[in-house]
């Protein structure tokens, strides 16, 4: 607990007689006072950057909120696909910004006294620190929002695998027909996809902004089933796109009468769940677009990474570097005594060494001359 | 609200941020650094810290560079050095209220290096050096440059949780020495009552303050009461059921335990290593076996609190220790295996859909941390490598048992066995260093009641030994003639009765055997004749047992907290002084015991006079779930230290 002794102060500093203005000081040289009038810009940007910063914060820890609620309402998955949305765009915003900013400050930083340089620098630290901070909460938020999907398209499966339990299941994964499957056949559950949300994965592709009653395209789905993809875990962001495309491009084998079969039974028990395309639909729609954003956000983290890396090692005491450079400058001199003992002491060495040097000049000069 | 469980050093940190926060009312109060808004946002802006050198060593046990920048200091700079004009930044001032701090802060005002200073001050600023500093404020016309100023009392340096310093260099030395007159005693003692203020305040609770009566300790008490007592705000606050008892000591009541050998981790650190300021630094010899052995300085920052090996097993003995630690570096060193097989085998077709890969996820990401605790774990084992190093050179478990056991009196009745085992320590060459042997000299000297006849028979034994040493290398012969004065220093003490003479101390210390609720009093003395004898043949048993055990037997700090805190009757609680801030006048504490009073659930005890790390783990003896002990002293010594102060004065 402290005392404030300000306002003792002030009536204090009041009583006494008024002195002499101060002199117009450090704002002498003229270019020393543009680059003050450059820090200045550059301390006002970095603000702003803050700002910024901890607005995301703020929107960031709603997003976790949202999502940390579980099983959510639709009115709740709309919110969140709107932050997400949101905060990816101020993420990318700001990452420009600080870029711009830092180089900015590596120009100042040689017109201006080194203490001011190293303030500017810190600061500069500091912001990317939490910058960084703030990408990687995102990062964790996202997976978080995956998984927790995930979760769900498993206890949907589970709630129709009972229900179907009767049926002759020579396709175990019946059931994936509700999934809401995204690129081609690996989304996260490892469910052969369906397409139920064409509209992400082609950008040309408008062939159903609705998903169509059966929801099967073509010859699409037989491929799928038949091929029945090996169940791979879902940490391959990046390769999303690629498989969705090759899925597209792989040519579809004539459908068999036993494929036909299938597809019937498909459509009967589709029809059932025609209510639920809604929203099984809107989830798709997120996970995919989830998916999408990670994808793109991949450049940024590694960047990111990179830049924690580098300061992750910033364990310091505050009165560490004068030591250390007590203890260098003591080390150095008895290095520099010794080398000069010696020298004095040894004639044949100072010998030695001069004309080594002598020898080397001549090299030099003759060879490049 | 602070708990009563709040520490000092967190009292400490939160008070630091609040001051980063620019001493704002408004200022919210963050549990830890990652709910900081971000630096530069308008609850958390971009300063420039300046310090000097005391404030520095404040500063620095507690925050980190790391730490420093999330509150959003960018540069931290030393009041003395040349500093360069930083416009438009404000700058937090933290420094001694000395009459050169505040020219240069003046200074730095006129010549409009910053852009707002917030002063804030270590301890109280008087009031004629307040109205110089504005005289030259407002010369200089740069008062608006001056944004507040506050008065901090944060003027101690906090260790770990529960240590603390004042920092007061050479203070045995000045407080005990015929140069030091009347009015410096006074300046001193107001300077130890200051830095005790301010312990107080950081924590917030008007605390209950006992003494000795008499000398330097009843001094600081009234002098602390006095401060208290007057003080505005302090009094206004809180008044809180559980109330913190200060318990006020001088250090010629016990001069056994600054010198004595310790066995427990982190105080044979401090006395065999150079430790300063939770730094330690040794060599390391690498390659003994070659031809130039090479030596590296070593030099490691530990952390008492957060280390978790550290702070579980410093005050253990020294043999526990090593042996914890290895098994501790084992169990890691197995797991890192485990998950380094788990990552290069990891089978990826087993079950993807279940948790396979999450393990695999959780186990990469608790590599880092598990490899840190390894690091961890290393560093310690080079630590208790040199200490161990130390120790086997020194033989310094012998000079131990020995001195406990003078200690715990089991020569008391045999004071020619003492003499005799002391000579054959003192005179073998090979033993320890002269400083070991000039501690055992003084234990001795201090235990027993030996004539001064005897104490210079074993001094010419000890100058005997050393001569050889003493005429090769010229710091031994320092360290001996020192060590003499020493003892000479003792034997004028003792002559004078300003030490408590032997007896008294061994009877403290024998009346309450480890760990036993003292009901005694209770018992009748028939029950007690009959049960002395059986108790002698037990007590001689155990003795052998916890001596093979390394048990360690209270200090007199230690006896004379726990009778405050417990309220003993029949010891210290009645003799010494009970000074009530919230009371005018002293309180008699015959009248008080009559009455209920509240359980200590807090105590401080500080020790006027240089304290050390052995007496700090002995008081951590009494310390449980519901009492907290905190320690601190004018400033915190070694053995070696200590005897050059004691050297000084004899």
């Amino acid at each position: 607990m402290s005392s404030n002794r300000t306002h003792e102060f002030m009536a204090l500093a009041q009583s006494l007689p008024a002195g002499s203005p101060p002199p117009t000081s450090a704002n002498g040289k003229k270019g020393d006072s543009d680059a003050y009038q450059e820090l200045r810009n550059f301390h006002t940007t970095a603000a702003g950057i803050s700002r910024d910063i901890a607005g995301t914060s703020a929107l960031l820890s709603e997003l976790s909120n949202l999502v940390r609620q579980g099983f959510a309402q639709p009115q709740d998955q709309a919110r969140m696909n709107q932050l997400v949305m949101h905060i990816k765009s101020q993420i990318e915003g700001l990452n420009g910004r600080l870029d711009q900013a830092s180089n900015t400050m590596q120009k100042q930083r040689r017109k201006v006294g080194q203490q001011a340089g190293e303030e500017a620098a810190n600061m500069m630290d500091g912001l990317k620190s939490t910058f960084a901070e703030a990408a990687s909460d995102f990062k964790k938020v996202l997976q978080e929002r995956t998984d927790n999907m995930k979760e769900e398209t498993d206890f949907q499966k589970q709630v129709y695998d009972y229900n179907n339990a009767d049926d002759d299941d020579p396709i175990p994964n019946m059931s994936s027909l509700y999934a809401p499957p995204v690129f081609g056949g690996a989304n996260s559950n490892g469910f052969p996809a369906l397409d139920l949300t064409s509209s992400l994965m082609s950008p040309g592709d408008n062939t159903s902004s609705l998903p169509r009653p059966h929801g099967i395209s073509s010859s699409y789905s037989g491929s799928d089933i038949r091929q029945r993809r090996p169940l791979e875990y879902n940490n391959s962001y990046g390769s999303q796109n690629s498989l969705g495309g090759s899925l597209y491009s792989t040519a579809q084998p004539p459908l068999t009468p036993l494929d036909i079969q299938r597809m019937e039974e498909e459509r009967g028990l589709q029809q059932q769940l025609i209510p639920d395309q809604d929203y099984l639909q809107q989830r798709a729609d997120a996970m995919s677009q989830v998916e999408s954003n990670i994808v793109e956000l991949g450049t940024i983290f590694n960047k990111l990474a990179v830049m924690v890396q580098e300061h992750r090692e910033m364990v310091q005491r505050v009165d560490d570097n004068v030591q250390d450079a007590n203890t260098n400058i003591n080390m150095s001199m008895e290095v520099l005594t010794d080398t000069l003992m010696s020298l004095r002491t040894n004639r044949m060495l100072a010998f030695r060494v001069f004309s080594v040097l002598v020898l080397f000049i001549i090299a030099f000069i003759i060879f490049f001359a | 609200m602070t708990t009563p469980e709040m520490s000092l050093k967190a009292a400490q940190v939160k008070a630091v941020h609040r001051m980063l926060a620019f001493n704002e009312e408004s200022a919210a109060t963050y549990d830890n650094d990652f709910s900081l808004p971000p630096a530069g946002s308008s609850n958390n802006q971009w300063k420039i810290l300046i310090y000097d050198a005391a404030c520095r060593s404040i500063i620095s046990p507690i925050l980190s560079v790391q730490q420093l920048r999330r509150r959003g200091v960018t540069l931290h700079l030393l009041l003395n050095s040349e500093r360069e004009a930083i416009p438009d930044v404000p700058a937090i001032y933290f420094c001694r209220p000395t009459k050169e701090n505040l020219a240069i802060i003046a200074q730095d005002c006129a010549k409009g290096l910053y852009a707002r200073a917030h002063l804030n001050f270590v301890t109280k600023l008087d009031r004629e050096l307040m109205e110089e500093f504005a005289k030259l404020v407002v010369q200089t016309g740069s008062l608006d440059k001056v944004a507040s100023v506050h008065d901090q009392y944060l003027d101690y340096v906090c260790l770990e949780k529960r240590l603390f310093s004042l920092h007061k260099v050479n203070s045995y030395a000045i407080y005990n020495g015929s140069g030091t007159t009347e009015a410096m005693m006074e300046q001193a003692m107001t300077d130890i009552a200051y830095g005790l203020f301010s312990v107080v305040a950081t924590l917030g609770h008007i605390p209950i303050i006992r003494c000795p009566k008499g000398g330097a300790p009843e001094m600081v008490a009234r002098k602390l009461n006095r401060m208290i007592s007057e003080h505005p705000t302090l009094l206004r606050n809180k008044s809180s059921i559980t109330r913190p008892l200060v318990v006020i000591l001088d250090r010629n009541a016990d001069l056994i335990t600054p010198i004595q050998h310790t066995s427990t981790y982190q105080a044979l650190i401090d006395d065999l290593l150079k430790h300063q300021a939770n730094r330690v630094e040794f060599e390391v010899v690498q390659d003994p076996d070659s031809n130039r052995p090479k030596k590296t300085q070593k030099r490691f920052d530990l952390d008492p609190d957060e280390d978790r090996f550290y702070s579980a097993h410093k005050f253990q003995p020294f043999p526990e220790a090593i042996e914890s630690n290895g098994a501790e570096l084992q169990e890691v060193t197995a797991r890192e295996q485990e998950i380094r097989s788990k990552t290069g085998g990891a089978d990826p077709a087993v079950d993807p859909l279940s948790s396979g890969a999450n393990d695999l996820a959780n186990a990469v990401e608790s590599l880092p941390a598990l490899l840190n605790r390894k690091k961890q774990l290393e560093i310690h084992t080079s630590i208790l490598q040199a200490v161990m190093n130390e120790v086997a050179a020194r033989d310094v478990p012998q000079f131990y048992e020995l001195e406990s056991a003078l200690a715990t009196g089991t020569y008391k009745n045999d004071p020619a066995k003492a003499k005799q085992k002391v000579l054959a320590f003192v005179g073998d060459a090979d033993k320890g260093s002269v400083e070991d042997k000039i501690r055992l000299i003084m234990v001795y000297a201090l235990t027993t009641a030996a004539k001064t006849a005897e104490l210079d028979e074993v001094g010419t034994a000890l100058q005997q030994a050393c001569e050889m040493k003493a005429a090769q290398d010229a710091s031994v012969r320092q360290v001996l003639s020192n060590g003499l004065k020493a003892i000479s220093y003792l034997k004028k003490l003792r002559s004078m009765h300003m030490i408590p003479s032997a007896a008294d101390m061994l009877q403290e210390l024998q009346a309450t055997p480890g760990g036993e609720k003292s009901s005694s009093h209770v018992f009748s003395s028939l029950m007690a004749k009959a049960t002395t004898q059986a108790t002698d043949l037990l007590a001689k048993a155990t003795d052998k047992v916890t001596s093979m055990l390394g048990k360690i037997n209270k200090h007199h700090a230690t006896v004379v907290v726990e009778n405050l805190c417990e309220m003993k009757p029949g010891t210290e609680d009645e003799t010494y002084l009970y000074l009530d801030p919230k009371v005018k006048g002293d309180v008699d504490v015959i009248k008080l015991q009559a009455m209920t009073r509240a359980t200590v659930r807090e105590a401080i005890a500080f020790v006027i006079g240089g304290g050390c790390y052995g007496e700090y783990q002995n008081l951590q003896m009494v310390a449980n779930d519901r009492r907290q002990i905190s320690y601190g002293s004018t400033e915190l010594l070694n053995a070696s230290a200590f005897l050059s102060q004691v050297g000084q004065l004899g």
